[in-house]
């Protein structure tokens, strides 16, 4: 825990301090991550729920006022592993019982590392453009590298949050992490 | 299917638009984003959605894409051999350093209605109007994926892209960053040490520099002695690119240089009347580009190509050196239903030919030493009913100074109907011409056709009959009237099906017309004095290039790509091509030289994120007319990477005989060799 609740500060003051800014922005390119995203759902196992409300559908949660509504419009009819897709407003009024099991955060919605300490569950599997934040206690990093979105998934972080991530999914990525077998 | 990303350069987005002729509207298309698959994701270019792109399923052109991914998995080194994966070409080997590559029934060492560029620069060839395959080596890991249109692209590239356009495209030097060192070694095959380095130039531009030097070993005749085609050669470039939020710039540079063997065979007038004589032609060349791209809101987008191409090739057979500069340039704009593309190039070439003992200029052509080719094309593709039905209508106007008609015309119409979200169909018909070339109207060549023997076959002389052709100043351009359609779809989310059929009608088609047959070395008819062969040694034929046949070749192409499993990929897919010779022959066509079926049946297992097997298997039909038997042939390849800096590439190549027979020259035949079963080791060191 302490080295989640570190890599979490120090995303937040990076990303707080400005030092880290996503160089291309537009709705094409936040559709584009989404789809990237709704894509990776589908390659994840996550673990089994006791919690009835939670099997009911599958809970994908959006940080970012654009990205949630594209989200919304465009996922929510979809079905992640035969579960429908509720989308959940991360900036909305916070509820009590907050079940997200895949969390969309958005660079450009500012304080990802306050979102992920405070308010994410431990099993949900993250997914942001903020650059770095595979290094930082992230799972799955957006990248933009020469024109093409890039994955970096942080392998350590999927083990500790109890997921399974299928190969085809890895195959695609770079990996990094203690056990990604990088230097 | 995948996707395509248009726009890098004019070319690119002139891909773009035969391959996406459809017209749904934006919304319809980002919608789509959401239905690709997480490999059409990765290899999506991010500006290309922002402008137009839109699924290779919604094309009106019979288009496969052999990517990055494709070449590495199987381990593959050349171009010619990336070329073998795709539906619809014939990619035959006919020795160590040449290649017969064609496509829907058109092949050979001097085939000439393909075309194929390279990042928008023409590999072509003005001298024979193909493709010099052994110069197209850049480094493997250059190439970000090859883009195959079966059936005429000519509305938007122009004559010579008659039966299929073969699109090279590079990799954006900021795809990735770091040093590769890279090295193989193949016994029988080519053995190869190269390097890559990427880096950053200022915030928002990249570079790559890449050199490479390789060596090929000589294959066999088909008696089993050793052929004389061992070839090296030496290349190096560099990429630069750089953008800002409404302009992409992008520029490269690259020269290489080598010596391709040859066995050449020359007549002698004893038995068996041919010698073989080793030789070694050289080359060498560059080119550097310079390429401008803005996109505005509103899919308006503009670009531009500046190339300055060099090559030089100093062979037995002839020597040619040819600069050619080009302009290309192109705009898109969409109003109501409609989307445009229009654009222009101009083109000249200056030429220094050198005549060989087999090859002469005449010398009306010995002294052209420029030519100049201008072009205009307007596509506009109709949105009918959004995204279901959609009209592309498009023409190209191409004055060239070798069609005696003054401006060629090239039209198409292409519609395209998605009766489901899940399933397409399109249907085609364009004109598309193979424009005359210096081999064509300028040159006279002896021994296009090995010498028959004594009171052989059609030779009822005693004496050897040797055949000369005679270049014709009035050969026309060869006309491709072409009618094509397809189906593709998906039967479910792991399996997807691509069908084509197509209907070439050609006129005016290249033909050898009977001449006068001389007696040799004293040149009098034997129409003239018949008994002039007793005092003979042997007797020349004359023919000469005409435009008299004409001829349907009919066929189709079908492919299935499977995921029967997460880590399992699987295509298959067959082509049948068959030539119905035409009528009123007064002079005999060149003969089908293509294998009329083909198949290929193509795996990739993946065992986890560090190994990988990839195995290719093909079916390739007998050629008649060449005494080659049908064969199977495959490779396998091992994909080993034990570290996040080391791969290793492990495979066997024509697994299935010691030795293959893939082809023989058509016109001035150099021995035939056979292609060896190799085995090699590759290794790859990232940091």
């Amino acid at each position: 825990m302490t080295s989640r609740r570190t890599a979490h500060l120090l995303l937040g003051l990076l990303i707080g301090a400005g030092l880290i800014a996503p160089a291309f922005a537009s709705d094409v390119e936040d559709e584009l991550k989404l789809a990237f995203t709704y894509n990776i759902a589908r390659f994840v196992t996550w673990p089994e729920h006791t919690d009835e409300e939670q099997t009911e559908a599958f809970h994908l949660c959006v940080l970012g006022k654009t990205p949630f509504r594209i989200a919304n419009e465009n996922l929510g009819r979809r079905r992640v592993a035969d579960l429908p897709i509720e989308v959940i407003d991360l900036l909305g009024p916070p509820s009590k019982n907050l079940h997200c099991d895949l969390a969309y955060l958005s660079a450009d919605a500012g304080d990802i590392g306050d979102v992920i300490e405070l308010r994410l569950p431990e099993t949900a599997l993250t997914v942001s453009d903020a650059p770095g934040f595979a290094n930082a206690g992230g799972i799955i990093e957006l990248t933009r590298r020469n024109d093409r979105i890039a994955m970096r998934i942080n392998v350590s972080n999927v083990r500790r949050a109890g997921l399974s991530i299928s190969s085809q999914l890895l195959s695609l990525a770079t990996l990094v992490g203690d056990e990604s077998g990088a230097n | 299917m995948l996707r395509t990303k248009p726009g890098r350069s004019a070319i690119a987005a002139a891909v773009a638009l035969v391959l996406c002729a459809t017209g749904s509207p934006a919304q319809a298309q980002n919608d789509d984003l959401f239905d690709m698959s997480l490999e059409e994701l990765v290899n999506l270019s991010v500006t290309s959605v922002s402008r137009k792109s839109e699924p290779l399923a919604d094309t009106t052109s019979a288009v496969f894409v052999i990517t990055r991914e494709d070449i590495e998995r199987q381990g593959i080194r050349s171009i010619p051999d990336a070329l073998r994966l795709a539906p619809g070409l014939s990619v035959l080997q006919i020795d160590a350093n040449k290649w017969a590559i064609g496509a829907r029934g058109e092949s050979g060492r001097f085939a000439n209605k393909l075309l194929v560029l390279m990042d928008g620069r023409t590999l072509y060839t003005p001298s024979f109007s193909g493709v010099f395959w052994d110069v197209q080596s850049t480094l493997i890991e250059e190439i970000e994926r090859i883009e195959v249109i079966r059936g005429p692209g000519a509305t938007v590239w122009g004559s010579n892209a008659t039966n299929g356009v073969i699109n090279i495209i590079t990799r954006q030097p900021d795809a990735d960053a770091g040093t590769s060192i890279l090295a193989g070694i193949d016994p029988e095959g080519s053995s190869f040490a190269a390097g890559q380095y990427s880096g950053a130039m200022g915030g928002s531009g990249a570079y790559r520099v890449f050199a490479k030097y390789h060596s090929a070993n000589a294959n066999r005749f088909v008696d089993g002695g050793e052929a004389f085609d061992d070839w090296d050669l030496w290349r190096g470039g560099v990429r630069a690119q750089w953008r800002n939020d409404r302009d992409e710039w992008s520029g490269s540079v690259e020269g290489y240089g080598g010596d391709m063997g040859e066995s050449d065979v020359l007549f002698v007038p004893a038995p068996p009347y041919f010698s073989i004589a080793p030789n070694d032609a050289s080359v060498s060349g560059g080119f550097a580009t310079l390429r401008w791209n803005r996109a505005r809101d509103g899919g308006t987008s503009s670009a531009a190509d500046l190339i300055i191409d060099y090559t030089d090739r100093d062979a037995a057979l002839y020597s040619e050196t040819r600069t050619t500069l080009s302009f290309d340039g192109r705009h898109q704009w969409s109003r109501g239903a409609h989307e445009f593309i229009a654009g222009g190039q101009v083109r000249k070439n200056y030429y220094d030919f050198k005549n060989s003992a087999r090859v002469s200029f005449v010398e009306d052509f010995m002294n052209i030493d420029e030519d100049l080719l201008v072009a205009v094309f307007l596509q506009d593709e109709i949105t009918l009913k959004p995204d279901a039905v959609s009209l592309t209508l498009g023409v190209k106007l191409e004055r060239n100074e070798f069609s005696p008609r003054s401006v060629e015309f090239m039209p198409t119409a292409r519609l395209l109907w998605k009766p489901a979200d899940d399933m397409s169909l399109w249907a085609g018909a364009a004109r598309a011409v193979r424009t005359p070339s210096f081999a064509d109207q300028g040159t006279e060549s002896l021994d296009v056709l090995p010498a028959r023997p004594p009171l052989t076959g059609p030779n009822p002389f005693p004496i050897p009959l040797r055949t000369a052709s005679i270049s014709n100043p009035d050969f026309e351009s060869e006309v491709l009237a072409a009618y094509e359609a397809g189906l593709r779809g998906r039967f479910s989310d792991t399996m997807s099906y691509d069908v084509s059929v197509y209907v070439f009608d050609y006129e005016n088609l290249r033909t050898f017309a009977g001449g006068d047959t001389v007696c040799q070395p004293s040149g009098v008819s034997v129409l003239v004095n018949p008994l002039c062969i007793l005092s003979s040694t042997s007797a020349t034929t004359e023919v000469q290039f005409t435009n008299e046949a004409s001829s349907r070749t009919w066929g189709g192409e079908v492919q299935v790509d499977w995921l029967p499993m997460e880590a399992l990929r699987v295509i298959a897919h067959a082509s049948f091509a068959k030539q119905d010779l035409g009528r009123g022959l007064s002079g005999s066509a060149v003969p089908f030289q293509y294998p009329e079926w083909q198949a290929q049946l193509r795996a990739e297992y993946r065992y986890g994120p560090k190994l990988s097997l990839a195995a290719a298997f093909r079916y390739v039909d007998e050629i008649e007319v060449q005494d080659i038997d049908d064969y199977w042939q495959g490779n396998v390849n091992l994909r080993w990477q034990p570290t996040e800096n080391w791969v290793l590439y492990l495979g066997v190549r024509n697994l299935f005989d010691d030795a293959t027979l893939e082809y023989t020259s058509e016109l001035f035949e150099s021995l035939p060799t056979e292609i060896e079963r190799s085995a090699y080791l590759n290794l790859r060191y990232d940091f």
